[in-house]
């Protein structure tokens, strides 16, 4: 459902409420959003609907900049009183945060808007009968069990959608609204204490994109199903893929995993500076290497783009007000720019390239990845797998690993084929491949062109204390890899 | 805290709007604060007050279940009319299991005023005063300082009623010099118990000792890991194989070898949700009274943990293990981990080791394989070398890749300190352990 211009001003209205409380003395900067998510959830397993449910999220979160030291506190206590107490509440945690904080944190100043945005879709996803969406996840999911060791078969929809007003200090008014949709199957194959897995169109149950049913129904499950299911059945009776050192080739999927871990994480620049370092780590990525460390091959050109039309991560402005942009991280190997914010943006003397963003009312903007993405190479698919006398082609992340400064890493993929002489062979089962983030960026050697070009939506990316989940995309083509350890299994 | 009788008039009014349907209301109240620091200042201070109400609708064998933070009457009203529209449009499951009969729980304390009355002021004060242990010792010092103040009161048109109120404080510290790093972390319902000095100590002291770290190949090696690598490997286990949905689709080690042994005789692992030791808990999220469960005694497969749905398919009671409705398919999972202590102290482990590594914890674990439990992850924050029965030099981070069942049954000493590690609800008290031929796959630059 289009947002309702009732509901709009209504959320307006409260965010400049909230506002006329938090003037404060000594406060130097203060921000308001009022944000109200819905969710639905559906999915068929084994031809029984195992979740089916729908979530109503709604508040505000407030964060004020007190001489130099931040507070934030959020409620979805709706009212005067829960306003006023939840801004005060917020003033005080800040006061607090000043007793142990001799640095002093600085915006950067931006332009102030007042705007509005609301991303495309062709059909709203909620005005969908449950029934026919179970009809659609029944349909495909029955297509699934080709084989008697097809003892799983899974179908899955996911509908999100998102209303946000921000108001700020300075004098900022932004509205946004989008919808998300997201579709997917998996088949597991399990035969004496074995397990096989296949998904399409990628794992974490799919793919995802702001869009509507209209995604769903091109994604056409159905037509999809039996393959699945057949290459999960002959996952059981592969060979593993060997303990070797090769040429490897990431499909599409796989590529968004490499990306995210190994680009996206690193070059976070509150991560960088020490925000995450309790948490989930830091960075190799540290600011004496921008424009000055060889990240990858000359052929490796990776960007955020906040822009893109379809994109998970796409948005028009950040959770500061910055307006979303594109801008490189590798531009031809070299090492070139951060995801930054206001406060981090000023460290290293930059204006913020917009990725601060919230996982909802309850939780402090932080930065995250917007659709970071590789440009194409000039290959055909047949041309990168030609050129290649042994190796390894590897679909559909498994499983995933990477140390604290985003260098050793470990991926396991669903399936793998063996390529012998420039030809795809047989199927090979576990396939895993490990490396260090920079030396494997510099063996990649090529990349498909344009035509491959897709971007695939990522709705579970972790991190912050409290934990916060973003929604990322990553466009990607298959790409290879050079001097790979491959079947690290063992 | 928003008070039993306030969170009973929310369910009450949602019963009485249910009529004669099966209706299993969840309503969860939280307000959570976390102090979290950066190079010993504070970077981010946040705090969240919310309620929410999950709503399972069920009626002639079709569920559909809803979820809100708006507690107004007609917030309840309309996730209460969505999650029987979604009902009314499934198609019938005959496997749905009938809702909880009223159930006794056992009376446990969890909460601490001291805990509830903490200030943003406190919290800051409290963290300033080991942020300055650290800056003493030449350390950076980076983490979190949270406290939790919860209720959950669970409801059915059966007539069972649930409720229990219960606080967490929780920090964790990290500590990072010239390529050195430690670590240490703490949780306990009362934040005047929280050991925060002695986690701090623990962090920094390790931090010290690890400076210039050296590099070790990858290998096979003997290690002692801590109670942090301990816990990492319970919780594994537990979302893998101690899951009654894994073991009704086929793919739990411990069902497959139920009664069988599955690690040495030395491991024994339970869940008991009313031990003081732990965070204790009475009942889960479907309002099921919680079991004491052996889930491995002496190192044989001894039992699984079941919510209603599992239970149902396996044809035996629930064991009080459910997670919350919208997550319920992901099956049932243990959250009061114990697993018994030995007789030696950590350094008569780290005495019988010829050569091998000392691991303080594990970072990012995945699952390559499901069944056998084999899992890929780094060691972090403090790795040791250990030669001739003695801590001789700090080594770089190390890649693992290792069934974890594989180093169950390969455990030769278990410690007899335990430590209470948290979990996302709840919390496991486990020793350390020697393990035998741990498989490390590769090394890191740091």
């Amino acid at each position: 459902m289009p947002w309702k211009k009732g509901l709009r001003n209504k959320m307006k209205h409260i965010a400049q409420e909230i506002l006329s409380y938090l003037s404060f003395p000594r406060v130097d900067y203060a921000d308001v959003r009022v944000v109200r998510r819905e969710k639905e959830n559906l999915k068929v397993k084994n031809q029984r609907v195992e979740n089916a449910s729908s979530m109503v999220d709604y508040g505000y979160g407030i964060r004020i900049l007190y001489k130099g030291a931040w507070g934030f506190s959020s409620s979805s206590d709706f009212g005067s009183v829960g306003f006023k107490k939840t801004a005060e509440e917020a003033f005080n945690i800040a006061k607090a945060s000043k007793i142990l904080k001799s640095t002093e944190s600085i915006l950067t100043s931006i332009k102030v808007v007042s705007d509005k945005w609301i991303a495309d879709y062709k059909i709203d996803p909620f005005s969908i009968s449950f029934n026919d969406k179970v009809a659609l996840l029944m349909e495909a999911e029955k297509l699934l069990h080709v084989s008697e060791v097809i003892k799983i078969g899974e179908a899955a929809l996911e509908f999100f959608k998102e209303d946000k007003i921000f108001v700020s200090s300075e004098g900022s008014l932004i509205e946004q609204s989008f919808i998300e949709s997201g579709a997917g199957l998996t088949a597991l194959a399990i035969k004496n204490g074995e397990v096989q897995k296949r998904s399409y169109p990628s794992s974490f149950g799919g793919d995802y994109r702001k869009a509507g049913w209209e995604f769903v129904k091109e994604l056409r499950l159905a037509e999809n199903a039996i393959r699945v299911g057949e290459e999960a059945a002959q996952l059981i009776i592969a060979p593993a893929v060997p303990s070797i050192v090769s040429t490897l080739i990431l499909d599409g999927t796989q590529m968004t995993l490499q990306i995210h871990e190994s680009c996206g994480h690193p070059t976070e620049l509150d991560r960088v500076l020490g925000s995450e370092a309790s948490y989930a780590g830091t960075s190799f990525l540290t600011p004496d290497k921008l424009n000055n460390f060889q990240y990858g091959s000359p052929a490796v050109n990776l960007y955020q783009d906040a822009t893109v039309p379809y994109g998970l991560g796409s948005f028009a402005y950040d959770d500061e007000g910055v307006k979303g942009c594109k801008s490189y991280l590798v531009k031809e190997g070299q090492f070139c720019g951060y995801l930054t914010s206001r406060e981090t943006a000023g460290v290293i003397n930059q204006q913020s390239n917009g990725t601060m963003r919230a996982d909802g009312w309850n939780r402090l903007p932080i930065v995250r990845m917007t659709n970071i993405n590789i440009e194409p190479g000039d290959k055909t698919f047949e041309e990168l797998i030609g050129e290649v006398d042994h190796g390894f082609y590897m679909l559909t992340n498994k499983s995933w690993s990477i140390d604290d400064k985003r260098l050793n890493f470990q991926f396991g993929c669903e399936i793998a084929y063996e390529i012998n002489n420039g030809k795809l062979g047989a199927i090979h089962k576990n396939p895993t491949y490990t490396g260090i983030t920079y030396e494997f960026w510099r063996n990649m050697d090529a990349l498909c062109n344009d035509s491959y070009f897709r971007v695939w939506g990522l709705p579970n990316c972790g991190k912050g204390e409290p934990p916060q989940t973003a929604r990322v995309g990553h466009g990607t083509v298959p790409a290879r890899f050079r001097n790979v350890r491959l079947g690290v299994n063992r | 805290m928003i008070g039993e009788n306030k969170l009973w008039e929310i369910g009450s009014q949602i019963l009485r709007l249910a009529g004669k349907a099966e209706v299993k209301i969840t309503i969860a109240s939280a307000k959570s604060n976390l102090t979290r620091f950066s190079k010993g200042e504070i970077h981010q201070n946040v705090s969240e007050s919310n309620v929410e109400v999950i709503l399972s609708y069920q009626e002639n064998k079709k569920m559909g279940v809803a979820s809100t933070n708006d507690i107004t009457p007609s917030g309840v009203e309309k996730a209460l009319n969505s999650a029987r529209d979604i009902a009314r449009l499934m198609p019938e499951n005959p496997l749905l299991p009938d809702l909880p009969e009223p159930q006794s729980y056992k009376v446990l304390n969890s909460v601490s005023q001291a805990t509830i009355a903490s200030t943003p002021n406190d919290r800051a004060l409290m963290v300033k005063e080991v942020t300055d242990r650290a800056r003493t010792k030449g350390v950076d010092s980076f983490g979190a300082l949270n406290t939790d103040i919860s209720e959950i009161a669970i409801y059915n048109t059966k007539g069972l009623r649930a409720y229990f109120p219960f606080t967490k404080a929780e920090f964790r510290i990290i500590c990072l010099q010239d390529g050195g790093s430690g670590y240490g972390e703490a949780v306990s319902m009362d934040l005047s118990n929280l050991e925060m000095i002695q986690v701090a100590e623990e962090a920094i002291t390790t931090c010290v000792n690890s400076l210039e770290p050296h590099s070790l190949p990858a290998g096979e090696y003997d290690v002692i890991i801590k109670p942090y690598a301990t816990t990492d490997i319970l919780q594994m286990l537990s979302m893998l194989s101690f899951n009654g949905k894994a073991a009704e689709e086929g793919r739990s080690y411990i069902k497959m070898k139920m009664g069988l042994p599955v690690a040495s005789p030395l491991i024994t692992v339970y869940d008991d949700f009313q031990d003081p030791l732990g965070m204790p808990i009475p009942f889960d999220f479907e309002g099921i009274a919680k079991k004491k469960i052996s889930l491995i005694e002496k190192g044989v497969a001894k039992g699984l943990v079941y919510d209603s749905f599992t239970a149902k398919k396996a044809q035996i009671e629930p064991t009080g293990h459910s997670l919350p409705a919208t997550s319920s398919h992901y099956g049932a999972m243990p959250f009061n981990l114990f697993m018994e202590p030995g007789k030696f102290s950590l350094e008569e482990m780290i005495k019988s080791v010829e050569k091998g590594i000392f691991i303080n914890r594990f970072h990012y674990t995945n699952p390559i394989d499901p069944v056998r439990v084999i899992i890929t992850g780094m060691t972090r924050d403090g790795t040791f070398l250990i030669e001739n029965g003695k801590i001789s030099k700090p080594i770089k981070n190390l890649r693992f890749t290792q069934p974890y069942f594989e180093a169950l049954e390969r455990v030769e000493m278990v410690g007899k300190e335990r430590k209470l590690v948290p979990l996302w609800y709840g919390a496991a008290l486990v020793p350390a352990l020697k393990i035998k031929g741990f498989r490390f796959t590769g090394v890191t630059e740091f």
